[in-house]
């Protein structure tokens, strides 16, 4: 019971970590015109979970989750996302929500996130979400499938959240989006648990309109989103 | 294997070095005019200073300090908002904490971090999380009911700074009585009147603000 409240805990948007000034495509793929109805962003969810956070997220949450408190297995995991992660804007972002989240968590207590955020402040590792979740989140009580579903569900409830703020869908709309996305947010976390191991050699993403709509907003004037 | 554990000094951070100030209140305000105009003060009386501004939809306000050749750009630190200005300085001040100790670390003598809100309504306030002092700035302009609206940053901030003082005849604003409503509904702390653009009430606002955060 204690890993379910740490991750309803972890999970909530009211936890401070920075997300809300991201975007992660969502921004970008509206100033290209892309159609983002309730079905459209269903759709944007789907790719993104199915083509990205499989293939990088789950995989750096679940490596991290692991090497728990081995400083040295932590930033070769976080310096191989790093590599594997192409559009800077994705970089940049993560890595800034990755320390906003170890800054909560540095103050708050959780074991091992002041010495992380330490180690990404003097630029020893790079300090991405995923992996910074993997690492704190064990020290919080969260179990390996928790951790993935946390992980999963945050990725969603911020593009959701961010595009009600840009105003292109009502905010009960978007929860309607949400919740239909959830049965493959089960899927996709139960997959990862039936996979097994994995390693830093299969980071793989494949979303391109994300990727190029990313990089298309970081030159915007313009916007609301840091991503 | 060296563990997190082996090279944690203390487990939980210990808090900031530098004093933190926030600088909140309504759009067009005038609250980078008052740190432009605070920045010489502050130089003059020896602060080292540093500063984070929340943009809410572009950069104009880190870059308008950047190129204003009053402070080194690089001790001017961006925050986007991500459309929520209440939000990154009350419910969520960790990326500007987090941009307040990337410059300690950057700038390890730092004495004094601005923090400036990206601008607002009435009801905006700022963590303590965040900042350890807070001034909320609004102008004769914006209304002379503004104090008797009793907004939350109207009444909570621990300096309230009138500004654009000199518009207060042009605009049919009773400055008198403003300013003595600001002091009866903020229980008589501090309100001060400014004139940013003329430099006329900035160095009554560093010193108050120095003698309650530095001195």
């Amino acid at each position: 019971m204690l890993s379910l409240f740490a991750t309803l805990w972890q999970a909530d948007s009211a936890f401070p970590n920075g997300g809300f000034a991201f975007s992660n495509g969502v921004e970008g793929l509206a100033e290209l015109g892309e159609r983002l109805d309730g079905e459209g962003l269903a759709g944007v969810l789907a790719m993104t979970l199915t083509h990205r956070w499989m293939g990088m997220d789950r995989i750096a949450v679940a490596l991290a989750f692991a090497a728990g408190a081995d400083m040295d297995r932590l930033t070769e995991i976080d310096r191989r996302l790093d590599a594997a992660t192409l559009p800077a804007p994705q970089r940049t972002g993560s890595r800034r929500n990755g320390l906003a989240f170890l800054t909560a968590h540095a103050r708050i207590g959780t074991p091992s996130a002041a010495e992380l955020k330490r180690q990404v402040e003097r630029r020893h590792m790079p300090g991405h979400l995923p992996v910074m979740q993997g690492a704190v989140w064990r020290a919080c009580g969260l179990d390996a499938q928790s951790a993935l579903a946390a992980s999963a569900y945050g990725v969603a409830a911020g593009m959701v959240s961010a595009a009600v703020r840009l105003g292109l869908v009502g905010a009960v709309e978007a929860q309607r989006c949400l919740g239909l996305t959830l049965p493959l947010l089960a899927r996709l976390v139960d997959e990862a648990g039936r996979a097994g191991a994995l390693t830093c050699d299969d980071f793989e993403s494949l979303t391109p309109m994300l990727d190029i709509a990313t990089m298309r907003h970081a030159s915007s004037d313009v916007r609301l989103f840091s991503n | 294997m060296s563990t997190l554990d082996d090279r944690a000094a203390g487990g939980a951070e210990g808090r900031a070095a530098a004093a933190r100030v926030g600088i909140g209140g309504p759009v067009g305000s005038g609250k980078t005019a008052l740190i432009e105009a605070l920045i010489p003060v502050l130089h003059e009386r020896g602060v080292d200073l540093a500063v984070v501004t929340n943009d809410l939809v572009t950069r104009e306000d880190a870059e308008r300090l950047r190129r204003s050749g009053l402070i080194d750009p690089q001790r001017v630190s961006a925050v986007e908002a991500g459309a929520c200005p209440h939000t990154v300085i009350r419910e969520d001040p960790t990326l500007n904490i987090a941009a307040g100790d990337e410059l300690e670390v950057r700038f390890p003598g730092v004495e004094l971090i601005l923090f400036e809100s990206g601008g607002d309504n009435l009801a905006s306030t700022f963590s303590l999380d965040l900042v350890d002092w807070w001034i909320f700035v609004i102008d004769v302009a914006g209304g002379d009911d503004i104090p008797r609206k009793k907004g939350p940053g109207t009444l909570r901030c621990d300096l309230l700074v009138i500004n654009k003082q000199d518009l207060a005849p042009h605009v049919g604003v009773a400055l008198p009585r403003m300013v003595e409503e600001a002091r009866a509904v903020r229980g008589q702390r501090p309100v001060i009147l400014t004139d940013a653009r003329r430099g006329a009430g900035v160095a009554e606002v560093a010193d108050t603000m120095l003698k309650a955060v530095l001195f």
